[in-house]
């Protein structure tokens, strides 16, 4: 049985100006209006296990558990002109994720993974207009059926 | 067969897309009999041959059990290259 997914709109934003990685997860995390005990839950997991959200040099995934208060899944796409670091780590290129379901998001990372593998390495991704961002990402509301 | 499993600190991000990856790598390698799980750190399954995860969490592991830690969770070709090489050192 197949039924369509819900349609992921990533958010472009840019980051300006040096900033800690605390105050980078907030602003990742502000378009998608999550709830503030979200937002901890994600700092506190850094904190307690060191950048685990680093995916590959440069970028990360912000995110924190299935959350129900979020409403609805919702991305952030972030390019930060100066690196951010997490302890030692630069990082330039976030993505910010929320879902009030473990099925949606574990959907999401199915086909937001191979949206972020060689060729689309940071370097990449990070030459891209806001345009194609947007276009790159929302291969993931296009190919979603469940 | 091989029981392999990837963690994060979430066990919902990272740790999925290092399973896509670890599959990918053990085709790579022409490896078919493994069963990859995923989940947080602290859930590891009693048995499990094979830890996969970042290099962070790597550092919070308490375990006897080998781990295998990424510094590009995203790149097939490095985690083929360590798994061969834990694979060979099992054989040898």
């Amino acid at each position: 049985m197949k039924r369509k997914h819900g349609t992921i709109d990533p958010i472009v934003i840019h980051l300006d100006g040096p900033m800690d990685w605390k105050e980078c997860v907030h602003q990742v995390l502000e378009p998608l209006h999550v709830p503030e005990e979200y937002e901890r839950s994600v700092t506190e997991q850094i904190e307690a296990y060191g950048p685990y959200c680093i995916l590959r040099p440069g970028m990360a995934l912000i995110h924190g558990p299935a959350f129900p208060e979020c409403r609805k899944a919702g991305m952030t796409v972030a390019v930060s002109g100066q690196p951010v670091f997490f302890c030692d780590k630069p990082v330039s290129f976030f993505i910010g994720l929320c879902a009030p379901s473990t099925d949606q998001y574990l959907q999401i990372i199915r086909y937001l993974s191979p949206l972020l593998r060689d060729p689309y390495d940071t370097e990449y991704l990070m030459d891209c207009t806001d345009q194609e961002l947007r276009t790159h990402f929302q291969r993931i509301s296009e190919e979603e059926e469940i | 067969m091989i029981s392999i499993f990837c963690c994060c600190g979430s066990g919902l991000g990272s740790s999925l897309m290092m399973k896509m990856s670890a599959e990918e790598a053990l085709t790579l390698l022409g490896i078919t009999d493994y069963e990859v799980a995923f989940g947080q750190f602290s859930a590891i399954p009693y048995m499990t041959d094979l830890i996969i995860c970042s290099e962070d969490i790597a550092r919070a592991l308490h375990t006897r059990i080998p781990v295998i830690a990424l510094q590009d969770l995203m790149d097939e070709q490095e985690l083929a290259g360590k798994l061969k090489t834990h694979l060979e050192r099992l054989s040898s």
